[in-house]
């Protein structure tokens, strides 16, 4: 009898694959700009194949990629390139997006602000050069960034979330980002750095503490 | 009373074919009785440009004088009908005074809309297009307009600076010749799917004002250090730009400036 019960729940899981689009997301094995992602198509359900791989085997992978960047999005067989294009896209099949279009906006501005931020992150291969241009960077452009952010938190209120009453991928987005620099993963800038706009942390901590990401944690620990 | 002034007194968003035969009634009734001189008065300070707005403006675009990475969305909010302040600021400004130090995210453009300030022009190009059906309904196509948007953004923002010309220039051929074209070659990959089209479906989407923006950079000299030919290796992407030029959304825009 339960082996009978199997064979039909095989088959329906079966059908309901095929039916469904084939997805592939390729990324390094670690959060960065794919977690995410990673963490609203699960939200929403959306079977896809999470392909993980290290810092080592980039080198020979990276000739395949198209725009030579990951993540990248297989669906159906087109590969769709860029970790906001992607991300928005699992959060519009996953409910994470903001159906109101001023929301909307400003959840799509969140994630090119950080985007933005991460991007112009100076690098150096001298590490006194690197530091110093960091802290100028950290005291200036970045922190008039943040501050942004910091003020849009300001304006949620203590129950709101970054783009408004919902909780959508832009909140994702910017506990990844806190979470970044509070537990020391931005070189050469003090994992306190965010402290000076409490909001922003308190948001962090309420993202932290939301149905979804507690579950995700949960899920990745099993 | 002339509906194209009441309209312009209370700024709602219309079509573009209701702006048109709006201005036919508005041209014959303006003939008529004494009302006319109200109507003309009115119709001599909006006619040229209906879709300005210079006073209480429910939508305001800020950015410099010229196309950079606003005129998408200046081209978006005129096809969506939406009318609003075309604020430019003098670059002069911007660097001397306490502007952009007081603009939200110390860049331009920002978009005012009912009072509220949004930043990134990206995020401002998908509000308006999607207010102008100038943005994919269908979630892949959308994922790929997103994209293109994307690889543009990148492109521009990882551009080398550098205050001494020579080195500015060797670091922009390395680049140019590099990772940019990485990125130009497949936006020219998805031109070239997208046949004698556009990007991402039947019309001319925010993706495709994108390319067109890029190409009318460089082929006017306005990348330093990249010349126009660049774009000879993008065939695709030159015949997709033209296309845009070639549509009636570029044109009504660019007409409606010409008066």
């Amino acid at each position: 009898e339960r082996s009978a019960a199997c064979q039909v729940a095989k088959l329906v899981c079966v059908l309901k694959v095929a039916s469904m689009s084939n997805i592939t997301l390729k990324y390094f094995d670690g959060g960065g700009r794919g977690e995410a992602i990673r963490i609203a198509l699960w939200h929403g359900g959306i079977q896809f194949t999470d392909e993980r791989f290290t810092y080592d085997q980039w080198k020979e992978i990276k000739p395949t990629i198209p725009g030579g960047a990951v993540p990248v999005l297989e669906v159906d067989g087109k590969t769709f390139t860029q970790s906001a294009a992607l991300l928005r896209y699992a959060g519009r099949r996953s409910g994470l997006y903001p159906e109101d279009l001023v929301e909307a906006m400003r959840c799509d501005e969140v994630l090119d602000i950080v985007s933005e931020v991460l991007t112009k992150t100076p690098q150096d291969a001298d590490v006194e050069v690197k530091k110093a241009k960091r802290a100028e960077y950290a005291a200036g452009p970045m922190k008039g960034k943040m501050g942004l952010l910091g003020s849009y938190a300001e304006q949620s209120g203590p129950d709101g979330f970054i783009a408004g009453k919902s909780f959508t991928i832009a909140d994702l987005v910017l506990e990844s980002t806190v979470g970044m620099f509070e537990s020391g993963n931005f070189d050469h800038v003090a994992s306190d750095y965010c402290e000076q706009w409490p909001a922003l942390v308190a948001l962090a901590k309420r993202i932290r503490a939301h149905d979804i990401v507690a579950k995700w944690a949960a899920s990745k620990a099993k | 009373e002339d509906p194209r002034s009441q309209r312009a007194l209370t700024c709602p968003a219309s079509s573009a074919r209701d702006r048109s035969a709006a201005g036919m009634m508005h041209r014959s009734t303006h003939l008529l009785a004494l009302s006319a001189a109200l109507f003309t008065v009115f119709s001599l300070s909006h006619a040229a440009d209906p879709e300005t707005c210079t006073k209480d403006c429910n939508v305001v675009l800020t950015y410099f004088d010229g196309a950079g990475r606003a005129e998408a969305i200046r081209i978006a909010l005129f096809t969506a009908g939406i009318p609003f302040e075309d604020k430019r600021v003098d670059y002069s400004v911007w660097s001397a005074s306490n502007l952009k130090a007081d603009t939200p995210g110390q860049a331009l453009p920002v978009l005012s809309v009912d009072g509220v300030v949004y930043t990134q022009s990206l995020a401002i190009q998908r509000w308006a297009g999607r207010k102008s059906s100038m943005y994919p309904e269908d979630d892949k196509l959308a994922m790929r307009c997103d994209e293109v948007m994307d690889i543009f953004a990148e492109v521009l923002t990882k551009t080398p600076q550098d205050p001494d010309a020579e080195k500015k220039a060797a670091l922009r051929k390395t680049y140019s010749e590099g990772p940019m074209k990485v990125k130009m070659d497949l936006v020219n990959k998805y031109a070239e799917s997208a046949g004698g089209g556009f990007l991402c479906g039947d019309g001319v989407t925010i993706a495709d004002l994108n390319v067109w923006g890029a190409v009318d950079m460089i082929s006017k000299g306005n990348f330093d250090h990249v010349p126009a030919t660049y774009l000879d290796q993008f065939p695709a992407m030159k015949a997709l730009s033209k296309r845009v030029e070639e549509s009636a959304v570029f044109k009504d825009y660019y007409a409606s400036k010409a008066k």
